[in-house]
């Protein structure tokens, strides 16, 4: 049984995105959708795994445009519904997100932003809190796993008294932290619903879409009242006259803990979860209370602007300018920040240790075909008599742009590989070889792929296939066949959607076998050459971990390959150019293959040039540290 | 009684097992209960760390630097990168094995460890990898480094407490092979640095 179907009463440890996922379950969604993003995912998965057992549609959307737009037609189905994003995936769907201000909704309708600061697996740090603001839409902010569960079950009934979508924004060290949840009861979801006709409510022509604005921003002023009162913001009374902390959301434990650490007992706390509309009555009262106040806030300056334009004289705001302006919060700046505040000099004094070791950056993992993938394209265009402009985008394969490779010119945001190669390819001459994934090519790589047919920019693009969305922890895709709910469905073929776009060179290959990749991606160069582009290599392969996966699942173990001592000249040539985790560096000097990291790919034996790299039996293999 | 610990190791270790496993031994000793993980691009094979807190107050989701009570590193460049997380006088267990980084220049293992002598926290070593490889599967590392962890002198968890956890969570021979990682952990040598 799936831990956020626990029965109600227990206390259990949840994933921030969990407990999220669980407080949709109690309030009785209906439909959950997302596109996968870190650190978004694991709200609507932890939903997909229990679909069937709930009675709920879960999908797996195409981009976030599409998920959002999912969510919506539920909404106006009378259903409850949530999509979830990461805060670039906001980005896709703001288009919708922002008629969806003016719309409003009829079933509650929750879309969940899950922030990265810090780029932890982000091209970006945005603050998606201010999309709320764009786009008249309430915006709130939990400080718990806990919080976050309980504020989703009374954000759906917000959602429903106002007909407002409501934008829940949580950040890494919410989504990515599990923490101690106490359950309510599970509430059965509607067996399903019905769309009641209303075109001037949807149909955002001119003259409905200007009273719909007018209406967005009263109800604006009516969820200001409430938020004026709302339960999950808590006051902490301090000394009368003294300093006072605005936390918001994620802050609070910050604040609370830095409170606790430096033993400061009369500061007066405001946990802030109601964002927007900013509740100025309620914090103009807790400013009359205090001397100074610092807000502490995960992100950019936007309740400290507010606090500031409505502080009285003589109360010092403070905020940002203690804080580092670039990376997420973390408990020793907030201690700093209050320490200065308070007039105290306590600090936390960090012993930093001097020793020199090498930086380890992620890498494609044993056996990933991408790797295989990347060294053809790199064979290939050495060969070719040009030096190549490579338009990268966003994956696993993003990692490419790390040595031995270096095969990442560009990479700004999902599909832009595409985008960017149509721009070079009417720019400059120089070969371009663009590379996309199998998952962000359904999520927008098919539109600029249209505009290169179109529009005739000559270029080679490899479309990386390795059948799921794996960066992410593997969820299907349109091309793998299955659903989010685990049943099964057609499979959209890249090539046939390619062949169908009217590109004629396309060739599928699979990056195990080097030679035949290699052969396409040359022919794919002469084909561009020629003028015939835009061609395109399809290298597909299931990634390395999913095949491992579903092996050891069947009680096997992979084929292992071994380096021959007597056949190996230490040329490093795998080492160096291939780059495989599991072929490491013996104390002779000499590579060996680690035979609990080898996988069995056998790419690297193609990679050697004198025949050293054999397969053995499984269970065997050379481990000579 | 609060208690920060940092596990950190290479993505694939299972470090973020080894966290959650602790976080849901102190959830049912009744603490307050913080795991902060990482997922996505950094989980693919880079250095990867995770912290677990525990208390009765309030709590941080993460642990900060010079703030760490206890430090378990998986390996042993990856236990050192994250050793300015411990507050002066705390504890790191680390697994006496050394995976070098993909094009990184040879390193000396001993080297490393004399220059882990006369820092101001006590460092233990001990033999992950060798015990789990001894089991057959090197996967159970931080199931050596739980076991590592809990025989130290302050522990807040017993024997039992633990097999409880892991039976919720493994099953069948996955289950066995796990318990007896952690106890070969338990008792494993742990050698002295300081």
């Amino acid at each position: 049984m799936s831990d956020i179907l626990a029965k109600e009463a227990g206390k259990i440890l949840l994933l921030g995105n969990q407990a999220i996922a669980r407080g949709a379950l109690e309030a009785g969604v209906k439909v959950a959708t997302a596109y996968p993003g870190t650190p978004s995912t694991e709200i609507v998965e932890a939903l997909a795994e229990v679909a069937k057992e709930v009675g709920i549609y879960v999908e797996w959307s195409v981009n976030e445009k599409v998920a959002l737009e999912v969510a919506l037609g539920a909404s106006m189905s009378g259903l409850r519904a949530l999509t979830a994003m990461k805060h670039v995936g906001l980005n896709v769907a703001s288009d919708t997100f922002m008629s969806l201000g003016y719309t409003g909704v009829e079933g509650g309708l929750i879309v969940v932003s899950a922030d990265d600061p810090g780029c932890h697996s982000s091209q970006s740090e945005q603050d998606n809190r201010i999309y709320g603001v764009h786009a008249y839409i309430p915006v709130y902010e939990p400080s718990s796993p806990q919080e976050a569960k309980d504020l989703i079950k009374y954000l759906y009934w917000l959602s429903e008294q106002h007909k407002t979508a409501m934008l829940l924004r949580v950040t890494t060290r919410l989504s990515h932290t599990r923490g101690e949840v106490t359950l309510d009861k599970l509430k059965p979801p509607p067996i399903g619903g019905e769309f009641r006709r209303e075109p001037p409510k949807w149909v955002l022509l001119p003259p409905n879409a200007r009273k719909l604005k007018e209406e967005a921003l009263k109800r604006l002023e009516r969820i200001r009242e409430v938020n004026e009162k709302s339960e999950f913001n808590e006051l902490i009374e301090g000394k009368a006259g003294g300093v006072g902390v605005i936390a918001c959301g994620i802050a609070y434990p910050y604040v609370m803990e830095a409170l606790d650490y430096l033993k400061a007992k009369d500061v007066s706390v405001l946990k802030l979860t109601s964002i927007h509309p900013f509740p100025k009555g309620l914090v103009r009262e807790f400013l009359a209370n205090v001397n100074k106040v610092l807000v502490v806030e995960e992100g950019d300056p936007l309740v400290e602007g507010w606090v500031e334009a409505i502080a009285p004289k003589g109360v010092k705001v403070y905020g940002k300018e203690l804080f580092p302006k670039v990376g997420e919060l973390t408990l020793n700046q907030v201690i700093k920040a209050l320490s200065e505040v308070l007039g105290l000099s306590i600090g936390i004094k960090v012993n930093e240790v001097k020793i020199d070791i090498p930086p380890r950056p992620p890498t494609f993992c044993p056996g990933c075909p991408h790797r295989a993938t990347f060294y053809a394209i790199k064979i290939a265009s050495a060969r070719y008599a040009r030096e190549g402009v490579f338009p990268g985008d966003i994956g696993c394969y993003t990692l490419g742009y790390y040595p031995p490779f270096g095969l990442v010119d560009t990479c700004l945001c999902m599909g832009s590989s595409l985008g960017v190669a149509n721009g070079l390819a009417h720019a400059t001459k120089q070969p371009i070889i663009a590379v996309i994934g199998d998952s962000t090519f359904f999520h927008t790589g098919i539109q600029p792929l249209i505009n290169a047919v179109y529009n005739k920019a000559n270029v080679v693009i490899v479309i990386l296939d390795n059948l799921i969305t794996a960066m992410t922890g593997h969820q299907p895709h349109p091309g793998s066949g299955l659903t989010a709910m685990g049943d099964k469905s057609a499979r959209i073929r890249i090539e046939d959607v390619v062949k169908a776009i009217g590109v004629s060179y396309v060739k599928v290959v699979d990056p195990y076998d080097l030679k035949e990749t290699i052969s396409a991606i040359s022919q794919a160069l002469r084909c561009v050459e020629e003028g015939r582009g835009p061609a395109v290599v399809i290298a597909r392969r299931e990634c390395a971990l999913q095949a491992l996966r579903r092996l050891r699942r069947a009680g096997k173990q992979p084929t292992k390959y071994t380096i021959l001592k007597e056949n190996c000249r230490s040329c490093m040539l795998c080492v160096n150019s291939f780059a495989c985790p599991a072929i490491r560096i013996g104390r002779d000097g000499s590579p060996y293959i680690d035979a609990d990291l080898c996988t069995g790919c056998g790419v690297c034996s193609q990679v050697c040039p004198f025949n050293a790299i054999v397969e053995v039996g499984s269970g065997e293999g050379g481990n000579n540290n | 009684m609060k208690e920060g610990i940092i596990i950190s190791g290479v993505g694939g270790q299972g470090v973020l097992t080894l966290a959650r496993l602790i976080g849901e031994i102190a959830l049912m000793k009744g603490f307050n209960v913080r795991v902060a993980e990482v997922h996505g691009l950094a989980q693919r094979g880079g250095s990867l760390m995770a912290s677990v807190k525990l208390g009765r107050s309030i709590l941080a989701p993460t642990v900060g630097l010079g703030t760490a009570d206890k430090l378990l590193g998986l390996e042993l460049i990856e236990g050192i990168r994250y050793l300015n997380y411990l507050k002066e006088g705390g504890i790191a267990i680390i697994n006496d094995y050394l995976i070098e980084p993909p094009l990184s220049k040879p390193l000396d293992r001993r080297k490393l460890i004399d220059q882990l002598r006369g820092l101001p926290f006590k460092i233990y070593l001990v033999n992950a990898y060798s015990i789990a490889r001894s089991l057959g599967d090197v996967r159970v590392v931080n199931m050596v480094m739980l076991g590592a962890y809990s025989k130290l002198k302050d522990t807040w968890f017993n024997w039992s407490e633990a097999v409880k956890v892991l039976k919720r969570v493994f099953k069948g021979k996955l289950l066995e092979l796990n318990i007896k990682a952690f106890r070969m952990g338990k008792e494993a040598p742990l050698k002295s640095l300081s």
